[in-house]
């Protein structure tokens, strides 16, 4: 029997649950808006009843010198227990925790990062960064996954983004993604080099691949 | 095509709650999320809702376990010099 095909908030739902795809078949007919909304409430009730240790390890991490925090994270904390910390870290400070940690650790926590609580933390990445985070993440498979992070970088790091994913892969992931009134904003106020180099590596991508995400963003076709 | 694969084994959408009748009411959907879920989530047969329910408070608890296990961990491994800083930090 055909199933429909999981989308990003399915995958989504099934991450922050820790269960398979395949475990939530049933949900899979649901429309994506209803499915990204019961993730949040899912996120919510799993943050807020830690957010007393996340706040105190998001103490801890802003009073410690950051090579420190970086290998003691990597140590100590689970993914999904820093990616909850992080969302209460001055951006600045998880810019600065970012090059402290190895790139598989720090994708893993992308991984488990919580998209609205998590905009103004991933935006403070250093594009290049982002970059190597993405195609790590393109790299172990989690084109849906990726979606949402995509969804809340700056435009300089989808640039980055740009650059260095495989456009087979971009071509799966790219349809996917939904602009928000602040992607678009943030994307019309990008600079002219930004979007020259935006536009230029879109137009190379497989066609209709990312002609949404053109209109949606104002850059041509 | 996307990479997450759906070819997945799939169990039957009934709790082990609705297997064995004496044992005590699972949570509801709502009760597990502290909200009302949406109007689709709801229209969802009892038992997938009550499924649904019940990864909730499996993830819960996951996430409690996985939290304190860290905690400790951190206080009884980090270097002698800063034990007492992550200590206080951490455990208050």
């Amino acid at each position: 029997m055909s199933r429909p095909h999981p989308g990003p908030a399915l995958a989504r739902l099934a991450h922050v649950l820790g269960v398979k795809v395949g475990d939530l078949h049933d949900l899979a007919h649901l429309p994506e808006g209803d499915l990204r909304a019961l993730h949040t409430q899912v996120s919510h009730r799993l943050f807020t009843e830690g957010e007393h240790q996340f706040a105190r390890i998001a103490g801890l991490a802003s009073s410690l010198p950051a090579p420190m925090v970086g290998k003691i994270a990597e140590r100590f904390l689970p993914a999904s227990v820093a990616a909850r910390a992080a969302e209460l870290l001055d951006p600045a400070r998880a810019r600065d925790l970012v090059g402290r940690f190895s790139l598989a650790y720090l994708s893993d926590v992308a991984l488990a990062l919580d998209p609205l609580r998590s905009r103004a933390v991933v935006r403070a990445i250093a594009p290049e960064r982002v970059g190597e985070i993405a195609h790590e993440l393109l790299r172990r498979g989690h084109h849906l996954l990726l979606v949402d992070f995509l969804g809340a970088v700056t435009p300089e790091a989808f640039a980055a983004v740009l650059d260095v994913a495989p456009p087979a892969d971009l071509a799966q992931v790219l349809p996917l993604l939904e602009c928000d009134d602040a992607t678009r904003a943030s994307f019309a106020a990008a600079d002219s080099h930004v979007r020259a180099r935006l536009e230029a590596r879109l137009a190379q991508l497989p066609p209709d691949s990312a002609a949404g995400l053109q209109a949606a963003l104002g850059l041509p076709a | 095509m996307c990479a997450v694969s759906p070819a997945v084994t799939i169990e039957p959408a009934i709790s082990h709650w609705q297997k064995e009748p004496s044992m005590p009411s699972p949570p509801s959907l709502e009760s597990a999320l502290g909200a009302e879920p949406p109007a689709s989530v709801l229209a969802l047969p009892d038992g997938v809702q009550q499924q649904l329910a019940a990864h909730v408070e499996t993830a819960s608890r996951r996430q409690a376990d996985l939290v304190s296990d860290a905690v400790d961990a951190a206080v009884r491994g980090v270097p002698l010099p800063v034990r007492g800083v992550v200590k206080r930090a951490l455990l208050g």
